[in-house]
């Protein structure tokens, strides 16, 4: 395999799948409309978003994940070379297998090396891989990778208040209803008293450019320095009883041991994390996989107003000039009504990222809880096996392809090959090409897919 | 320990939808669950309902193979017949941390229902005694308490106080023996939600270890189970049909169409297999271990045979 500043994903051929198949090298603009991938478990979604990923750093793409099942980290097993040594940690015998771990690991290397090899990757690959990239883990409320400081942006904020006082009134409203769902109280911004009080204080605390500690947030709360929330006097808005009740939980929670692990680590500062470092090329991976939904939900909706907000502060380009993929989509970005904190950063992402030459990559086995609308600027549409009728009907529909066309296949053709795909094909279709709709067929991964890595697997690879 | 659970998988999930049913589940293997140890948890990426139904509608399929489980060399068979009881242990850890997690508007709610119960009970405890049968200063004094707690203790001292003298009165009120029931219990509810809600800071974190154990423990067993049937049924392909994988993100036992998800003869990289670590394939089919293109090579048919 030959460096290239192209994105050698796999092969392609025609509908058919038997002629012309060729070489698949994506120029890396052509994500800058950003790709979607569907396909039923066991599709080979996670494998095609793995050589994405490593194609795009290889490429010298900085790249942003967010990962809900826990197999992004298996980017921590792109080891360097064929050697079985390296793999013996990461396998494990199947019932009635008396092989042992060495004998194992010698025939999933070799296995590999074919794999790889069949696709023209070598060594030299795998090292210029390892040798230029770095790959972080950073796990939020949890030791296991890289420790992140989730309230960052209320207590030491990045954004700037007067360049950007919108997006830092989200990343703050954000921050605000996280810290009212750890302490399990209301955490939504429009309905909870709590919510719109913390978010006052902590607003004028970080006008001013001082800090928004909880600390000082609980002083505030206790005796605020405002005569009043929007049109009523402070004791009328919130009683102080209630405003009692509401600092001693935020002091139980600040005195907490399990708490800690939320507020120490790096702190999110998506513009430093995307930032190459010693000729190394980023690959940053949040791993939520150990939260519960509702902790993802906050934790992911902070983090992507942060990073919307980044966004905002590029300077217009045409070329790709970062990342973003965001591994089982499902539950983050649903059809209305519903409106989890991570639906609007991510249908804002799709909207408006284009022009700064972010590239956003979704996948969901669950194509059936999308909001169709936000996918639709989508220019590039893998979709792998799908097996239900619905869910197949569903993505056509997504595509705008609901009846018979002069130019390639109809809905109901279309809808009968996703029900036949094999594992590790997909349809393709580019808005950047005029190819129209192809099969597409992943490359082998550098790295080792063993599925979903635990937080102490995480904490051994890293 | 019955391990049988029922002939089909309706009535497996039926005879185990008690939260009593749930809770002897646990109590059976409680000391396996709690023996799980911190390091080895694996993350809460599934849905648990949706988990403890599959395998508990899987269950009787998966015990029609037991004998034949048994016979395999190395293979864990007292984790196999607890198998069931793995979900229902799950079951119930869940449900603790549901009621721990209930948002505070189910007290609430549950509070306003009380409150109703109260002055109904109250109304027919004062009329009573009006005419002599109660003291009148001892009901008097269960109806104004502030707060939560009071107003349980209220419904509970109601509920005894007319059930002292029940076979007097029974003809001569208008409250039922099972609306005291009920009354009875929705105050023990609300006297354990507010206790949780007090304790919860602390008591979260141990129910959610607690969930996360049990839900590490069904994984690994079920896992272990799904390996025992993929080799004992490795002709027939038909795994998917008996122990589904709890990761088709559906919850429903698969169509006949076979899913290629835990595929074991790809067994390669590029397609995870659920959680799982990586596993070598059967050792016993040998000509089924590499398909004619080889899944995931280059020049493999793009589309399956079905």
């Amino acid at each position: 395999m030959k460096p290239s500043s192209e994105l050698f994903l796999g092969s392609r051929c025609p509908l058919n799948g038997a002629q012309r198949i060729e070489a698949l090298k994506l120029p890396p603009h052509h994500l800058t409309t950003h790709a979607v991938v569907v396909g039923m478990t066991g599709s080979g979604k996670t494998g095609l978003l793995t050589v994405l990923v490593e194609e795009a750093l290889l490429a010298g793409v900085p790249v942003l994940m967010f990962d809900v099942k826990g197999d992004l980290p298996n980017l921590l097993l792109a080891f360097p070379s064929f050697e079985s040594q390296a793999i013996e940690p990461w396998v494990e015998a199947a019932p009635g297998d008396s092989r042992s771990t060495q004998e194992l690991a010698s025939a999933l290397a070799e296995e590999r090396r074919v794999g790889l090899s069949a696709w023209n990757v070598t060594e030299n690959d795998l090292r210029r891989f390892a040798d230029t990239t770095r790959i972080q883990v950073i796990t939020p409320g949890s030791s296991a990778g890289t420790p992140l400081h989730v309230l960052s942006s209320l207590e030491h904020p990045v954004t700037d208040w007067k360049a950007q006082p919108d997006a830092a009134l989200a990343s703050l409203s954000a921050a605000v209803s996280l810290v009212l769902r750890l302490l399990g109280r209301d955490a939504d911004p429009a309905s909870s008293r709590e919510h719109v009080l913390l978010s006052v204080l902590a607003e004028r605390r970080l006008r001013a450019g001082e800090p928004s500690d909880l600390g000082s947030l609980l002083e505030d709360v206790t005796n605020p320095p405002i005569a009043k929330v929007g049109a009523l006097p402070t004791d009328r808005f919130m009683s102080k009883r209630d405003r009692a009740s509401l600092a001693a939980a935020l002091n139980t929670l600040l005195a907490s041991p399990s708490f800690a692990s939320w507020r120490s680590g790096v702190p999110i500062d998506i513009g430093q994390w995307l930032t190459p470092k010693d000729g190394r090329t980023p690959g940053i991976i949040v791993s939520v996989a150990h939260l519960d939904d509702d902790e993802r939900a906050l934790v992911l909706g902070v983090l992507l107003e942060e990073l919307l907000t980044w966004v905002r502060g590029l300077s217009g380009s045409k070329r790709l000039r970062a990342l973003i993929v965001f591994d089982e989509l499902y539950g983050f970005l649903p059809p209305h009504p519903a409106n989890p904190p991570t639906k609007r950063p991510l249908v804002a992402l799709m909207k408006q990222a284009r022009a700064f030459g972010v590239g956003v990559v979704l996948a969901t086995q669950n194509p059936m809880d999308l909001d169709y609308r936000a996918l639709s600027n989508a220019g590039l549409w893998c979709i792998g096996r799908l097996q239900t009728d619905a869910d197949r009907e569903r993505v056509i529909e997504g595509l705008s392809i609901t009846k018979a066309g002069t130019n390639g296949p109809t809905a109901a053709e279309l809808s009968d090959l996703t029900k036949r795909l094999s594992p590790r094909w997909f349809l393709m279709r580019n808005a950047h090409s005029e190819s129209g709709t192809q099969l597409m067929q992943p490359r082998w991964a550098f790295s080792l897919l063993r599925g979903p890595m635990t937080a102490a697997e995480i904490r051994r690879a890293r | 320990m019955d391990t049988t659970g029922g002939s089909t998988g309706n009535a497996a999930v039926k005879s185990a939808s008690t939260d009593e049913e749930f809770f002897l589940g646990f109590t059976r293997v409680e000391a396996e669950v709690r023996a799980v140890p911190e390091d080895k948890l694996e993350p809460i990426n599934l849905d648990v309902p949706t988990t403890v139904t599959t395998v508990l509608g899987a269950w009787p399929e998966i015990l029609a193979l037991r004998s034949q489980v048994a016979a395999l060399p190395n293979f864990a068979i007292e984790r196999f017949d607890k198998l069931r009881d793995y979900a229902l242990a799950l079951a119930h850890a869940h449900g603790a941390y549901r009621g721990l997690a209930a948002p505070p508007d189910g007290i609430v709610k549950l509070a306003e229902q009380l409150a109703s119960v109260r002055e109904m009970l109250f109304a027919d405890a004062m009329a009573l005694a009006k005419r002599g049968v109660f003291d009148e200063g001892r009901v008097a004094k269960l109806r104004s308490g502030p707060g939560y707690k009071n107003l349980a203790f209220d419904v509970v001292g109601l509920v005894q106080i007319l059930r002292e003298r029940w076979a007097d009165i029974a003809n001569r009120t208008g409250v039922q023996q099972a609306e005291l029931d009920q009354a009875a219990q929705l105050a023990q509810r609300l006297v354990t939600l507010v206790g949780l809600k007090e304790q919860q800071p602390v008591a979260a974190n141990g129910v959610a270890l607690l969930r996360q154990q049990a839900f590490t423990l069904l994984l690994h067993a079920y896992d272990e189970v799904r390996r025992a049937i993929s080799f004992l049924r490795w002709h027939e392909q038909d795994v998917e049909s008996i122990a589904p994988s709890l990761w088709s993100g559906r919850g429903t036992r698969p169509a006949a169409e076979p899913a290629p998800t835990q595929d074991p003869v790809a067994g390669g990289p590029a397609v995870p297999s659920g959680n799982n670590p990586i596993t070598s394939p059967p050792a016993a089919p040998s000509d089924a271990a590499h398909p004619p293109a080889g899944v995931g090579l280059p020049g493999s048919t793009p589309f399956s045979r079905t």
